[in-house]
Order: structure tokens, then C-alpha cells, then sequence
């Protein structure tokens, strides 16, 4: 609530600048409130977005490890067929069969790593450097929101020593007056 | 008066008791007056306001703590989990692979039949004192076993190279399934590994999230206690003022009543 109005004119040149100044300060006070809501605000969009690139990361680590180990298994699993077949077989040699599951396993058990490269790292990688991109412009918000707030609380100290000495003048204008009648 | 203690404490913040606004029938009725008392509700009602303010961001704040603890727990066990997993992957693709692969290796050479049958000893010596070092390091005692029987093998075969060819051929060709074995279960165990690195990572990323809106709240806290603050000590100031007002009036006609009746 603004006590002062711009209609009333002021016969002491004093109360006329201790109103402007006060109208100043409470025009910078809401300036300084605005600055500080939009720096909270882009703070809460750089730590959503900060978020959601961590959990992309995770997303890509379990599916990196899901296909790698998938193809790690298979190809074990094709391969110690072909190799333990090779061995139990009476009359030694090696079969199309026996050959083709070495083969494909070892085939797949090569891929094992480039795959968790391509779909877990490369993705990790690049969610993680979102996730620091994101990180920065939230440390940025949080210094501009700490100097809207120091500025806020400085606006609202000047306020407080404007209204002290007004209150002063009008005291001694009172005074004045009593001092006035007294000797009239 | 300090207010932010509290915040740091985690306690409850408590607001003084204020004293009620003059009567109105103890005023004048001038418009300076009436507008000075209508200043000190206003302030009583941004103080009351900014007191809810409080009590609302209090409880959000004890939330999002919860909330964080909720989180750093869940990663912590998840983290656990992939550990566990992860260790048997790293000793079935580690340890037990590169032995079942030194032992195909190996069998591999005598049964190419390229090599002395020194070579062949010292093979069979080596994957021995192999089959020990890995019973001392507490691997399977299947797989020791099978290290073991290859590395007897082949000191049998370095006393018969001829008849080695086959035999330590069918060596090689099980040490190779043993190999490709010991792969696919470190493959499966790094599926299992990987889920719970997953969910390991979510709950820290939920962590991240639930630190946010704690520094957040105890802002808004910190924030709604300056305001219960600045609106007790504004009305104060109104209150004195207003005092001061009456004071005045009262004054000022004390002084015109003394003067005229000198007069």
C-alpha cells in the first residue's frame, strides 16, 4: 500500500523529495522483485532440463548394457555350443552346423562392445554434456536471482532510512508549530 | 529480532505476539489518523499472509527433504546391486575366461602339432601352477579342476606327441566351450548390471531434482519469514506513528486551548 499520492502538493520542498525519492525506491523495489522472479523461473527450466539429460543418460547406460550383454550372451551361447558339439563328436572334424555357430558366435560376441559404444556411450556422453550445459545456466540464474535479491533488500534499507528522516521532519515541524504557539 | 535461525535448525519458526491497534473511538476522526490505522491492518493482514507463507514452505521443505533421503537411498541400493553384479561379470569375463582361453590356446598349439614336446611341458606346467593360483583366488573349483586336468594332459601328451594330436584337440575345442561359457554368463550378468546402473542413475537424477526444490523451499521459507519480519516491524513503525499523531493533536490543542484561554 502506497501511502503517498501523486495528487497532494507539498509546501515544504523536503517532503516533496522525500516523496519522490520514496516513489523512486518503491518503483525500483518492484523492478528488483520482477528481476528476482524471472531469474527463480529460468533457474526451475535449467533444472528440468538438467533432469530430464541425467535421466536420458541412465536410459542409454541400460539400454547400452542391455544390447551388449544381449549380444555377449547369444554369442557365448552360440559359440560354446559350436566348440563343446566339436568335441563330443566321436569321429572328429567339424560340421556346417558346428562351424556356423563358432562362428556367428564369435561374429556376435565382436559386436558386443561397438553396439554398447554406439547405443550406451555415444548417447551417455552426449546426455551428460546437456546435463552440464544445463547445470551452467542454472548457476547463472542463481547468481542474477542472489543480485535481484541484494538489490531488493538495499531498495528496501533506503526505504526504511527515507521514512525515518521523514518521520523526523515532520516531528520537528510539529514542534515548531507548538514552539510557535507558545510564543504567539 | 532474528528470524532465520530457524532455518537452519529445521525447528518451526515462531512469530511475537503484537499488541492490538488503539480503539477507534480513542482516535480522531481526522484523515491522516484513518488512514494510518487502515496502514496498521493492512500490515497485520500481510503479517498473517506471510505467517501461512511460512507454515506452507516449512512443509514443503520437510517434504523435499524426504524426498532427497527417498532418492540417495534408492541409488545407493541400486548401486549396490550393480556392484554385486558387475563383480560376476568381471570374474566370469576376467579370470575364468582368460584361463579357459589360455588353457585353448595352449591345448591348441600341441594339438597343431607344430611345437616341441618342451613346449608342450612347460605349458602343462604353467596351466597348473595356474589351476592353483586360481583355487588360492577362490574360483570355481569346476573351472580349477578343468585347468587342472588340461595342465595333467598335457604333461601326459609332452610324453607322447603323436598320440596328443586328437586328444588335445578335443581339449582345446571344451576350453573353448568353457570360454565361450564363461562370456555369455558375464553377458548375462552385465544385462542385470546394467538395469541396476539404470536405475542407480534415476534416483540420482531424482536426487538432483529433490535437492533443487529443498534449496527452493528453505529460499521461499527464508523469503516468507523476511515478510512476517518487514510486516511486524512496518506495523510497529505505524503504530508508532500513529501514537505519535494523537500525541500531536492532542498537543497542538492543549497549546490553542491554553492560548486562547490566556487571552
Amino acid at each position: 500500500m502506497d501511502p503517498v499520492s501523486h495528487s497532494r502538493s507539498f509546501a515544504d520542498p523536503m517532503l516533496e523529495l522525500a516523496t519522490l525519492l520514496l516513489e523512486n525506491d518503491h518503483a525500483r523495489e518492484r523492478s528488483d522483485a520482477e528481476a528476482l522472479a524471472r531469474a527463480r523461473v529460468e533457474q526451475q527450466r535449467a533444472m528440468n532440463d538438467a533432469v530430464e539429460a541425467l535421466h536420458d543418460a541412465a536410459d542409454s547406460v541400460a539400454t547400452g548394457a542391455l544390447l551388449q550383454g544381449g549380444f555377449a550372451l547369444a554369442g557365448g551361447v552360440a559359440s560354446s555350443a559350436g566348440a563343446v558339439g566339436l568335441a563330443v563328436r566321436a569321429e572328429g572334424g567339424t560340421t556346417p552346423l558346428l562351424a556356423g555357430l563358432s562362428t556367428g558366435g564369435n561374429a556376435a560376441n565382436a559386436l558386443a562392445q561397438p553396439m554398447y559404444a554406439l547405443v550406451g556411450e555415444a548417447p551417455r556422453l552426449e546426455a551428460e554434456a546437456d546435463a552440464k550445459a544445463a547445470e551452467h545456466r542454472r548457476t547463472l540464474s542463481s547468481w542474477a536471482a542472489d543480485d535481484a535479491s541484494d538489490d531488493r533488500e538495499r531498495t528496501r534499507s533506503r526505504i526504511d532510512q527515507t521514512l525515518g528522516a521523514l518521520e523526523n521532519t515532520l516531528e520537528a515541524h510539529h514542534q515548531a508549530n507548538i514552539a510557535v504557539l507558545s510564543n504567539f | 529480532m532474528n528470524m532465520l535461525a530457524p532455518v537452519m535448525s529445521g525447528a518451526s519458526p515462531t512469530l511475537p505476539e503484537t499488541d492490538p491497534p488503539p480503539a477507534e473511538s480513542e482516535l480522531s476522526s481526522d484523515v491522516a489518523t484513518a488512514l494510518l490505522v487502515a496502514m496498521l491492518r493492512s500490515r497485520g493482514t500481510q503479517a498473517d499472509i506471510a505467517q501461512n507463507d511460512v507454515e506452507i514452505a516449512q512443509e514443503r521443505l520437510d517434504v523435499a527433504r524426504a524426498k532427497l533421503e527417498r532418492a540417495l537411498e534408492r541409488a545407493r541400493e541400486a548401486g549396490e546391486s550393480a556392484g554385486f553384479w558387475g563383480g560376476i561379470k568381471a570374474a566370469f569375463s576376467g579370470d575364468v575366461a582368460a584361463l579357459a582361453g589360455l588353457v585353448a590356446s595352449a591345448a591348441a598349439v600341441v594339438a597343431s602339432g607344430g611345437t616341441a614336446a618342451a613346449v608342450a611341458a612347460a605349458v602343462a606346467a604353467g596351466m597348473s601352477v595356474g589351476a592353483r593360483i586360481a583355487e588360492e583366488a577362490g574360483l570355481d573349483p569346476t573351472t580349477c579342476q578343468v585347468i587342472a586336468v588340461a595342465g595333467a594332459v598335457g604333461g601326459l601328451l609332452a610324453g607322447n606327441p603323436e598320440a596328443a594330436i586328437g586328444t588335445a584337440s578335443r581339449v582345446a575345442s571344451v576350453a573353448r566351450g568353457v570360454q565361450a561359457g564363461s562370456l555369455s554368463l558375464a553377458g548375462g550378468a552385465g544385462v542385470v548390471e546394467g538395469h541396476y546402473r539404470g536405475r542407480e542413475l534415476h534416483a540420482r537424477a531424482a536426487g538432483e531434482r529433490a535437492a533443487f526444490e529443498r534449496d527452493s523451499f528453505a529460499l521461499d521459507l527464508e523469503e516468507a519469514l523476511r515478510r512476517v519480519e518487514r510486516a511486524i516491524r512496518e506495523a510497529e513503525r505505524v503504530r508508532s506513528t500513529l501514537g505519535e499523531v494523537v500525541r500531536s493533536h492532542g498537543e497542538l490543542e492543549l497549546a490553542v486551548i491554553s492560548r486562547i484561554g490566556a487571552t
